[in-house]
């Protein structure tokens, strides 16, 4: 293949660094106005009076919109409609949105903000999350608080205990993580003729926003139309939350009829935007003494906030992977998502997965420890592989590439000669060594069929460039340069000659999404069916050109030739304009709906997602004994992607992704009081720098997914996802500890090493 | 931001006229790291800002036989970079290397970091133990506090309403003074200090003399170690005596649990970087 | 309202601006030039970094009177006639961006670090750009494109 397969160079680089990229907040329009958004400042509460009348009168104040100036629905549709765009009457959480204010510049409309005069009348509030369900508990959710309960059922769990020659039962609690993306929200909304508005913003799902913009205007959806700026960073806090942003900023824009800038502040949007939910997980396995697996229970509960959100299907991707990349056969999972009157949670790059994969995770090592096993060893015995089924029962036939991860990282990180090597350190400094292996399911799977589906848009000009259209986004994953990789390989032109208009609703059908890690299957799987018809056509004029039959020839690099006689050939160039001269149609479009998924949601069973993907981590760390510091040395990541369309763009995300799950294993932590977060800006929420940064040693393994383009699965999420119990377990080899709770500050080392009765 | 009335002064005097007349109703804008952020978010509501960057007479670095003298507008990046700082004051290098990030170094001052009272500030526990003295003018007077003596708590200190910090000055570090600045925080750089320890002390023969030991952010303000300086006084340098000035200096400490870090992890921490810095210095 | 003279990418320039207008808003609201992006507004982030005088700053935390009579570089002064800056090469060649949002500030922490240090070593180059954050790459490319740039400075 020409293109599939090459680093070259991404399709946005240029613009990039040269600060041409055109992201939300650089964009203006004459007359423009400014948005700022008036919020709760208590955690649960009746609004008795909102008044608005001192604001209104400050000068270069335009508009002020409440619930009831909404003028269709006053909803945030996510899966269960509970969210207001506006609070009406009640708040839920301190950053819950009250009113937006539209002015001349951001400084008044912040001034106004501080005008409006709110009345509370506050309610006691619900912040426990385990406290949530109890039947004395303050109900802000139905009548027990529970968002979404999923389960699995497999197999006899009892039986699979009585099996077990050793059960290990732990309890681990994971923190808020904020996304940090480095680009806040932000929305630009324009009225235009007919009644109409655009919306122009940073996001991953415009179809979402599309939705509720029509929702909150009552307007058709015809009259919406969505159009994606360059986009800062994402990873899951731009899937649902820039519905709030883009219907705010239209609200007003349909009020003043003028174009409103809506940018977040940097604490605004770490208080009021969604977050990874905190977890809290019970985590019993059994196993027997040659280290097989029998049985697994498992039961956790999500803080989800105060409104449903993705809570449910995040909930649901956690319990599909809560038992980890093994054969059990005897499982057990309930889970609850719960409310609580703190900020919504919802997406976050693993979507659910993390927490459980980190107790779960941490549980396999533990285990190997108990039964004086190599953790690989453990591994070995227990992964899944080509006709094993999951613990929802589905059968993998093929594209199982956890084992070559597992034998991959394995040795490139020399496991073996560093664990014998760091166990002999004995100075201040420890070293150790620990891995995790973990799965991800591809794609919105059982939990999100009626997402799950693409469209695309290819035109092939006079001047042979193409342009082409999708309804996923690039949000920073390098999702532009590989669908542009794949427009090239399909139709024999150049890299360059092709160019992704930006994802605009009114250009493809909703295409669902862009989470998951879908982009790739999903809409280079649209893209190829949308070239089918233009290569039919250039095959054909081809054909007349070499005086032959269309069924005879090939595409072939830049040419099409004779399939028996590769020297008849002629260049793609010329078959185009031959095309364009015939008045033949060179556009076309393409869809993709996901292979099929089911689900039992009584027993938990089914086929959740058409393919996975696979990775192991391995971590070293060095643990200073005495202040409990730890430096991560490096991390040696190995991951099944299918086909690495683009090398460097995967690496990219390995690395990335692998330094976003070190800040969630050690260091990073969104910290509440009373319902208030109070580490709302990048000094006190804590990522990490150049200088925290292991290295990190990307390992690509391409078990072909044969429903993927040229076997490509999707890749984005996986590397965050297993590398904090991998870092947890070299700790726990360096120095002996056991940690069961993220993130793994030396506060926490500490508190675990003096419960151990080793500290001093 | 509102806007403000701006003053941007080119002489000392007229900035202390300034000064004088509006008192606590005006900013001093020197590197502006701090104040930028407290005025986005209205933590303070000036009338009016007072800058000094076109005071040339602030920003100097001199030397005479036993003292240095710094004006405050002296960046953390140009202390890094004096040679004289470096030769004689290398504590204070030290601390000026680890406040912020390269950015912040390059505008924010030394006079900044000491007169916003922070019992994290990264120059203040490093002057300290240099035994620095701040000269405060007023267009009444002219007066020196040593700067020990300077913060009263966060964000609180002596200086009056109509001063101004207009000199830095401290003795130079003779040959046999030996010390070191080290913080411990939550990451690896544009961190804030958990804990951080100062010391100084005339290194003879691994023998201790004229120890001074200060603490930062374990406590409201910057303080003093004395009982840990008491003992350290006339020992000779050995692992025992390490560990025993940490016991000594974990009890001196008096932090908080915060965001950051909590009491029991602060207390330990300080006994672990005096002893760790202690034995450096043999 | 105060008048400031400073030079801007080369250009001189004179202009009224509110006293307490931050050097990243004169930039981006009153020059248009909006390479320079805002991420945090409080210098914790790096993305709004300029060269100040010769040095990399948080524009974010600089207030106008204190851009009078400076001299300022931003990511649109880098690109001379139709050429890219080496770091600006490098960056593209080390594949180094991602979403693209700190980039600017990280080329322009690079481009001071190299005004200074025209061949850092790796730990060199990871301290220079300690206060710039990045979410997507994990630095590490970033600090291969930096390397890539010294190399391209040397052997020009």
């Amino acid at each position: 293949m020409r293109i599939i397969g090459k680093s070259v160079n991404r399709e946005d680089a240029y613009e990039k660094v040269t600060g041409k990229a055109p992201f939300t907040d650089d964009l203006s329009f004459a007359g423009m106005l400014y948005a700022k958004v008036k919020r709760s400042s208590f955690p649960h509460a009746k609004l008795l009076r909102v008044d608005t009348s001192k604001a209104k009168a400050l000068t270069g104040v335009h508009d002020i919109a409440t619930s009831n100036e909404i003028p269709g629905k006053n909803l945030v549709h996510v899966v269960i409609d509970d969210q207001p765009l506006l609070a009406d009457g009640l708040v839920k959480y301190i950053g819950e949105p009250i009113a937006v204010v539209a002015a001349e510049t951001p400084e008044i409309a912040e001034e106004a903000c501080e005008l409006i005069d709110v009345e509370y009348d506050e309610l006691p509030a619900i912040l426990d999350p385990l406290k949530s369900r109890g039947e004395d508990s303050v109900k802000i959710y139905g009548e027990d608080n529970i968002f979404a309960h999923h389960k699995i059922r497999k197999g006899d769990i009892e039986q699979g205990f009585e099996q077990a020659d050793i059960i290990l039962e732990n309890t681990y609690r994971t923190p808020y993580q904020e996304h940090a993306y480095l680009e806040t929200q932000g929305m630009v909304a324009v009225p235009r003729f007919g009644g109409a508005i655009d919306i122009h913003g940073s996001m991953q799902c415009p179809f979402y926003v599309q939705q509720t913009v029509s929702d909150i205007l009552g307007l058709s959806l015809n009259k919406v139309r969505v159009i994606q700026m360059r986009t800062g960073g994402a990873f899951g806090g731009k899937e649902d939350v820039p519905s709030l942003v883009g219907g705010q900023a239209a609200l007003s824009a349909y009020r003043t009829q003028r174009p409103v800038k809506l940018i977040y502040t940097r604490e605004e949007d770490i208080i009021s935007m969604s977050k990874r939910h905190p977890g809290w997980i019970r985590y019993k396995t059994g196993m027997t003494r040659e280290g097989e697996l029998t049985a697994v229970e498992i039961e956790f509960i999500f803080d989800s906030g105060a409104y449903s959100t993705l809570s449910s299907i995040v909930l649901w991707r956690g319990i599909v992977h809560s038992v980890g990349p093994y054969n059990v056969p005897n499982v057990k999972v309930d889970a609850y998502a719960v409310a609580t009157n703190k900020v919504p949670c919802g997406a976050f790059r693993g979507f659910g997965s993390p927490q459980v994969i980190f107790a779960g995770e941490t549980q396999m090592n533990e285990l190997a420890d108990k039964l004086g096993m190599d953790p690989v060893d453990l591994r070995r015995k227990n992964i899944l592989r080509v006709g094993d089924r999951t613990a929802t029962g589905q059968l993998l036939d093929h594209s199982v590439g956890i084992g070559k991860t597992l034998e991959a990282a394995c040795g490139k990180a020399d496991w073996m000669r560093k664990k014998e090597e760091y166990s002999k350190d004995t100075g201040e400094t420890r070293r150790g060594i620990g891995l995790s292996t973990i799965f991800y399911g591809v794609g919105l799977g059982a939990g999100g069929k009626h997402l799950a589906k693409t469209g695309a848009y290819v035109q092939v000009l006079k001047d042979c460039t193409v342009q082409f259209a999708v309804g996923t986004t690039e949000m920073g994953q390098g999702m532009r340069t590989v669908l542009t990789q794949i427009v090239a390989e399909q139709l024999g032109v150049s890299y360059r000659q092709v160019f992704m208009m930006e994802t605009d609703t009114s250009r493809v059908p909703d295409s669902g999404p862009t989470v998951a890690s879908r982009a790739t299957v999903m809409s280079g799987n649209a893209l190829i069916e949308a070239c089918k018809p233009i290569k039919q056509t250039m095959l054909k004029t081809a054909a007349k050109l070499l005086n032959s039959r269309p069924e005879y020839l090939e595409f072939s690099g830049e040419e099409i030739m004779l399939q028996k006689e590769p020297k008849a050939k002629v260049a793609v160039t010329q078959v185009i304009e031959e095309c364009h001269n015939n008045n033949e149609n060179m556009a076309s479009e393409g869809w993709f709906v996901a292979p099929t998924t089911s689900w039992n949601a009584e027993l938990g069973q089914g086929k959740a997602y058409f393919a996975y993907s696979w990775a192991t981590n391995v971590a070293e760390v060095e643990v200073d004994t005495k202040t409990y510091e730890v430096k991560v040395l490096s991390i040696t990541a190995a991951h099944d992607m299918g086909k690495a369309i683009n090398p460097t763009q995967v690496e990219g995300q390995i690395e990335g992704g692998s330094l976003q799950g070190m800040g969630y294993g050690l260091m990073e932590e969104v910290l509440t009081e009373n319902g208030r977060i109070i580490n709302p800006n990048f000094s006190t929420y804590i990522i990490p720098t150049a200088l925290d940064t292991p290295e990190v040693v990307p390992l690509i393994v391409e078990e072909p997914f044969e429903d993927g383009p040229y076997g490509a699965k999707g890749f984005g999420e996986q590397p965050l996802m297993g590398i904090a119990p991998a870092v947890t377990a070299a700790i726990s080899d360096a120095i002996g500890v056991k940690l069961h709770e993220l993130p793994a500050t030396p506060e926490r080392i500490m508190d675990a090493l003096k419960r151990k009765g080793e500290g001093k | 931001m509102k806007d403000f009335k701006i003053y941007s002064p080119t002489t000392l005097d007229e900035a202390l006229e300034i000064k004088a007349k509006y008192l606590n109703n005006i900013l001093i804008l020197a590197g502006g790291t701090d104040i930028v952020g407290h005025l986005k978010d209205k933590l303070v509501k000036p009338k009016a800002l007072l800058s000094l960057s076109k005071i040339i007479e602030l920003n100097y670095i001199e030397q005479d036989e036993n003292k240095i003298m710094i004006g405050p507008s002296i960046t953390h990046s140009e202390a890094v970079g004096s040679e004289v700082l470096n030769r004689y004051a290398g504590i204070l290098v030290e601390g000026c290397k680890v406040l912020g990030s390269p950015q912040i170094r390059n505008i924010a001052t030394i006079g900044g970091n000491v007169v916003n009272a922070s019992p994290v500030a990264d120059t203040v526990p490093p002057l300290c133990v240099l035994g620095a003295n701040l000269t405060l003018r007023s267009i009444k007077r002219e007066r020196k506090v040593p700067i020990e003596n300077f913060a009263i708590c966060p964000g609180k200190s002596v200086i009056e309403d109509d001063e101004i910090l207009t000199q830095i000055s401290f003795t130079k570090m003779e040959n046999n003074d030996k010390g070191f600045y080290k913080k411990t925080g939550q990451r690896r750089a544009m961190s804030i200090a958990k804990a951080s320890v100062a010391l100084k002390a005339s290194v003879q023969s691994d023998k201790l003399s004229d120890v001074r030991v200060v603490l930062g952010a374990v406590a409201p303000k910057v303080i003093l170690a004395m009982k840990t300086a008491a003992f350290l006084e006339g020992k000779k340098l050995d692992n025992d005596i390490a560990q025993q000035a940490a016991r000594i200096v974990e009890s001196e400490a008096a932090p908080i649990t915060d965001l950051r870090s909590n009491i029991d992890y602060r207390k330990m921490i300080v006994g672990v970087i005096l002893e760790r810095g202690l034995l450096g210095l043999r | 309202m105060i008048t400031i003279n400073f030079k801007i990418n080369g250009t001189g320039k004179e202009l009224i601006v509110p006293g307490t207008a931050t050097l990243l808003e004169i930039l981006r609201e009153h020059l248009y030039l909006t390479g320079t992006k805002e991420g945090c507004g409080k210098g914790e982030c790096g993305a709004c970094t300029v060269i100040f005088n010769g040095k990399s700053v948080n524009s974010c935390l600089v207030l106008a009177p204190q851009v009078d009579g400076c001299e300022i570089i931003t990511i649109e002064g880098l690109e001379k006639d139709g050429e890219l800056d080496q770091i600006q090469e490098a960056f593209i060649e080390a594949g180094a961006v991602q979403c693209g949002f700190c980039i600017p500030g990280f080329i322009m922490s690079a481009k001071a670090l190299l005004m200074e240090n025209p061949q850092p070593t790796r730990e060199e180059i990871k301290k220079g750009i300690s206060g710039n954050l990045c979410r997507c790459t994990g630095y590490k490319k970033i600090i291969d494109a930096i390397q890539l740039a010294a190399e391209k400075l040397r052997d020009k």
